[in-house]
């Protein structure tokens, strides 16, 4: 009974807190929801930023101007977002995963080598290095193409030591037990081991796809032509010395979450089934 | 592929992208630090002038109080409010677990541009700014909170980043959590250990790699903080604040294209790092397996 | 296990589809390339542009883009023997400098015509070679009705390398309203100490600044500082910004802050949410900027309309003159392929008299050319003359022999001193007031030696 009534307690406190953090993590996110359909943004903009919105000020013409605006070139935006996206998140995951799983897994000469270089390229500002790497993409002749944004990046530090940390909790006795019925190594990577990192795959998916959704620099340097922007670089052209255009910024931002939030949502569940079902039966 | 040759073959992907897209601009950068632009396709060499001039540059302490300021604090916020969240989150008496999970995630999806605008106007000085109202409240003056001191440069900094990234950090500890043993509990709860005795010897040795990787990440992201700053300040930081390492090197390279100027710059900063990312190799033993069963 | 590789399996046949997808949608313009952009946007532009010759401008303003987007309608219409097909490209500011640095020092995928910000425009005319075109055969013939001072800014060894939009004349915007209530009138405020004294009147009827001094911008102090003969650099380019010009501007804006009869700006610039907010409700008397402000006074402050007077600005004594710097060219680069066309089609849009009647009924500035200044054609009714009545160039007029050139473009460290005036040196001294203006001009001083 104690323990019951203990339960609820917790339950009450919790949701308190939990409640609080959640308005506080969501407010933003639901204003700026809100005011992407205020018309007239000076409205909002009178004293920094204005709380008090009337249903008044309200309409759909953001969106409608979203949609007309240069030809509809946002769709061209939209779609190059998710190429892009797409293309980085499965090259990005399939290639860190394994250089993750290959460091730890293995002992070889090197090993340390290997790992304090990814350290250290975990740490490089690529901000300093973007002009040789752009005079790198030319020579390639990748300017203005998906892989000459998604390549240089792909294979990315932050991912592989992602996936290096959580094979560490992996055991070596799956890999053993699987030599001996007679597996090859990539195998045992692909089939074995792997599926024990579906919640490391499922956090990365989501990571790597709002990293690639949301990169601004490099895509903007890669792409000359506004039709090939992604849907980051081509809102920020909304923003201006001379006026921002904060109805399309914000119809623009708004409607270029819901991508990533529908994907969120999508690898949740994945996540969610969690490894209980997975190898590790202690 | 035998077992010999699988870990070369399972690393050269990294290989790969590391001589092609590291090696080679980390070289020219190298080279540039030596020169000066002067023109558009004209460099002239001047030796370690560049490196001299790093000395006596008054905004390069600035740039490295800033940035040393928020890593501690991104560090320290973003380590413990998490790891909290996500004990709260993994645990089955609290409702809603799922709900609250995407709510506080939803954040890290928005761009860091339209992010940022909210911030800026949001810590605007304006007496009637959701924060300013706040401060009247408690019989304070309103204050710009952007361009006040450069500790609330920090502070902004520090929200706005933790606003973004409090969701993935929850999730890292959460998929961590995950992979503990539900019999190691069951186990401890037999033994009689409390709740704090099973957090210490249950969960704690659990999640180890992945407080050593959020902290990693953290301190790297610290360390090379570029986005918030730029967007949050506009491109302009009066006296300095809010203005890190990366921000003035890169507005050093593209604002005034003094690109040796930044390349010696990145060169030191680089160093810098590398000596950091040594003791953190040496001191924690990343990588080496924990021996186990 | 299964599922895992079923996931896998999934993401591979959507990158597929999604490729297929993009060929297919390309297929329509000629190309069934899946792997990139570059290939299918090539073929875009040969099979829409029907033997018109393609051409790219650059810009970091949409308005601009619009602008070329209608010249080259109207040059098609006079030239069905040399039709043109305009590609523009709006990307933010710092950006597309960055993107244009690049490209020319790659020697690739720059663009055919460009604008290049006033600040930023001595970074590319450094070195021997030269990334724009000289414009001098299609200004010359017009300088006559040019306003020279400006059409000096982007002149080098005597060749024209960049056309400016507009003069970008220092302009005085006054809120009647306020004056009145103090009983202050425009007329009466001729110099810097009339508008200190005027102030001090304003104050004490209404409780109100009557000017606002940036901190994070740096523009109305640098008109302020030019009247006097203030710059950052002289014509050679050595730096003069710790001159005693400047240092006595400083203080005397110190002065006003000091008895309140100015207050920084909310938000730090006239560019900012805060300062509109501020200014619509009637925040301060008065405000110093380029008349191309008008635009923010028409789009942002809505609520000031007709209460607004333009003035010319107030000046230090007799001798004083009005700086000018423009505000952004347009060049043609050397690696266009086009040279000549572009050239001339630039010279019809900016130079021409009808182009130049553009400039200031669609984009709202002040153009070059002054023999079209007392026409009709700037008395027509847009939302400027509305805002702020008929006779706004009558006022321009009377300044225009005090014009002078300012030294914007004189040094490639200008976009640095720049960045230490709005970042550095009036934050420091009137706003944060940690450093006297000697000492803050001083290290300006020092620090751009060091990067020469």
């Amino acid at each position: 009974m104690n323990l019951v009534r203990q339960g609820y307690a917790y339950r009450i406190g919790i949701s308190i807190v939990l409640l609080l953090l959640a308005a506080a993590s969501l407010g933003p996110f639901i204003y700026l929801l809100v005011i992407s359909f205020v018309t007239d943004m000076s409205q909002v903009f009178k004293n920094g930023i204005a709380l008090k919105i009337t249903p008044e000020m309200l309409s759909l013409d953001s969106y409608r101007l979203l949609l007309q605006d240069d030809g509809g070139k946002y769709f061209s935006w939209f779609m190059n977002s998710i190429m892009v996206t797409v293309l980085f998140t499965v090259l990005s995951i399939s290639f860190c995963s394994m250089v993750g799983y290959g460091i730890t897994m293995y002992e070889f000469k090197g090993k340390t080598t290997i790992l304090v270089l990814v350290m250290s390229t975990m740490m490089i500002p690529v901000e300093t290095l973007i002009i040789p790497l752009y005079n790198e993409i030319n020579l390639f002749h990748l300017t203005n193409s998906y892989f000459g944004v998604v390549l240089p990046f792909a294979v990315a530090p932050f991912t592989i030591f992602f996936f290096l940390q959580y094979a560490q909790s992996l055991s070596k006795d799956f890999m053993e037990a699987a030599r001996i019925d007679g597996c090859g190594e990539f195998r045992i990577f692909l089939t074995v081991m792997a599926p024990l990192m579906k919640p490391a795959f499922s956090a990365m998916i989501i990571l790597q796809a709002t990293t690639a959704w949301n990169d601004f620099l490099w895509p903007l340097i890669v792409m000359s032509n506004s039709e090939d922007f992604t849907l980051t670089v081509g809102i920020q052209t909304y923003l201006s010395p001379y006026g921002n255009n904060y109805n399309l910024l914000f119809a623009g931002g708004v409607v270029s979450v819901i991508p990533v939030i529908m994907l969120f949502f999508a690898c949740q569940r994945l996540f969610m089934e969690g490894i209980m079902q997975g190898g590790i039966k202690g | 592929m035998t077992k010999r040759t699988a870990p070369y073959l399972f690393c050269a992907p990294f290989i790969l992208t590391f001589a092609i897209f590291m090696v080679y601009p980390m070289i020219d950068m190298i080279y540039r630090s030596f020169y000066k632009l002067e023109g558009i396709r004209s460099y002239r060499f001047v030796g370690f002038d560049n490196y001299h001039r790093i000395a006596t540059d008054p905004h390069i302490g600035n740039a490295i109080w800033t940035t040393l300021g928020f890593t501690a604090g991104i560090v320290a916020v973003n380590l413990v409010l998490p790891l909290l969240l996500a004990l709260a989150l993994n645990n089955k008496l609290t409702p809603f677990r799922n709900l609250f999970r995407s709510a506080f995630y939803i954040p890290a999806l928005t761009s860091v541009v339209v992010a940022g605008i909210f911030f800026r106007l949001f810590l605007a000085g304006n007496a009637d700014t959701p924060l300013n109202a706040a401060m009247r409240l408690f019989g304070k003056e309103p204050r710009e909170w952007l361009f006040d001191t450069k500790m609330t440069g920090i502070v902004a900094l520090v929200l706005t980043s933790t606003w973004r990234w409090l969701g993935l950090n929850i999730l890292y500890f959460l998929s961590a959590l995950q992979t503990i043993s539900r019999e190691l509990y069951d186990a401890a709860h037999v033994d009689g250990a409390n709740t704090l005795q099973r957090f210490r010897h249950v969960t704690l040795p659990g999640i180890r790699p992945i407080i050593l990787f959020v902290t990693t990440i953290l301190t790297y992201g610290g360390l090379r903080m570029f986005g918030e700053s730029y967007v949050l300040w506009n491109g302009n930081t009066p006296g300095d604040i809010g203005l890190t390492i990366v921000l003035y090197i890169y507005r050093t390279a593209f604002g005034q294209f003094d690109m040796g100027y930044a390349s010696a710059m990145s060169v030191l900063f680089f160093l810098l790092l590398m000596v950091l990312n040594f003791f953190y190799i040496q001191s924690m033993g990343i990588g080496s397996r924990r021996e186990e069963r | 296990m299964k599922r895992l590789r079923a996931i896998l399996a999934l993401s591979v046949l959507t990158t597929a589809m999604l490729a297929g997808c993009s060929s297919s949608g390309s297929d329509d313009t000629g190309s069934g390339n899946s792997s990139g952009g570059k290939q299918t946007s090539e073929a875009k532009q040969q099979s829409a542009n029907g033997g018109k010759t393609p051409l790219t401008f650059w810009t970091y303003v949409e308005q601009h883009s619009e602008f070329f987007q209608d010249a080259a309608k109207t040059w098609n219409e006079k030239h069905p023997d040399e039709q043109i097909e305009i590609k523009t490209e709006t990307y933010p500011i710092e950006e597309m400098h960055s993107k244009l640095l690049i490209t020319l020092q790659s020697g690739d995928g720059a663009p055919d015509i460009v604008d290049v910000n006033v600040a930023r425009f001595s970074d590319f005319m450094q070195g021997k070679e030269k990334v724009f075109v000289p414009l001098n055969e299609v200004i010359e013939p017009e300088k006559g009705s040019f306003l020279e001072p400006v059409l000096d800014i982007y002149k080098y060894d005597g060749n024209y390398y960049g056309i400016e939009y507009h003069v970008g004349s220092p302009m005085m915007f006054y809120n009647t309203e306020i004056l009145d209530q103090a009983g202050v009138k425009v007329e009466d405020i001729v110099t810097w100490d009339d508008l200190h004294e005027a102030g001090k009147k304003v104050l004490q009827a209404t409780g109100k600044p009557i000017i606002t001094f940036e901190v994070k911008d740096s523009w109305s102090y640098y008109i302020m500082a030019g009247e006097r003969g203030g710059d950052y650099f002289d014509e050679k380019g050595n730096t003069i910004i710790d001159s005693e010009e400047n240092a006595k501007t400083l203080a005397f804006m110190l002065e006003m802050l000091k008895d309140g009869t100015a207050v920084t700006t909310p938000g730090g610039g006239f560019h900012t949410e805060e300062y509109y907010g501020f200014m619509s409700k009637n925040g301060a008397a008065s405000m110093l900027e380029c008349m191309w402000y008008m635009g923010r006074f028409t789009d942002y402050m809505p609520e000031l309309s007709g209460k607004i007077r333009m003035a010319p600005p107030p000046v230090w004594d007799a001798n004083s003159v009005y700086p000018v710097f423009g505000g952004t060219a347009t060049s043609v680069t050397t690696l266009s392929k086009h040279q000549d066309l572009a050239v001339r089609f630039l010279a019809e849009a900016k130079i021409s008299a009808e182009g130049a009647g553009k400039i200031w009924n669609v984009l709202g500035f002040d153009p070059l050319r002054w023999d079209i200044w007392g026409t009709d054609v700037m008395k027509q009714d847009n939302k400027f003359t509305q805002y702020f009545g008929k006779d706004i160039f009558d006022i321009v007029i009377g300044m225009k022999d005090k014009f002078h050139t300012s030294n914007i473009t004189a040094s490639p460290k200008f976009s640095l001193a720049n960045s230490l005036v709005a970042g550095d040196i009036l934050f420091k001294v009137l706003s944060e007031k940690s450093e006297t203006p000697e000492e803050a001009l001083k290290s300006a001083a020092d620090q751009i030696e060091k990067a020469k």
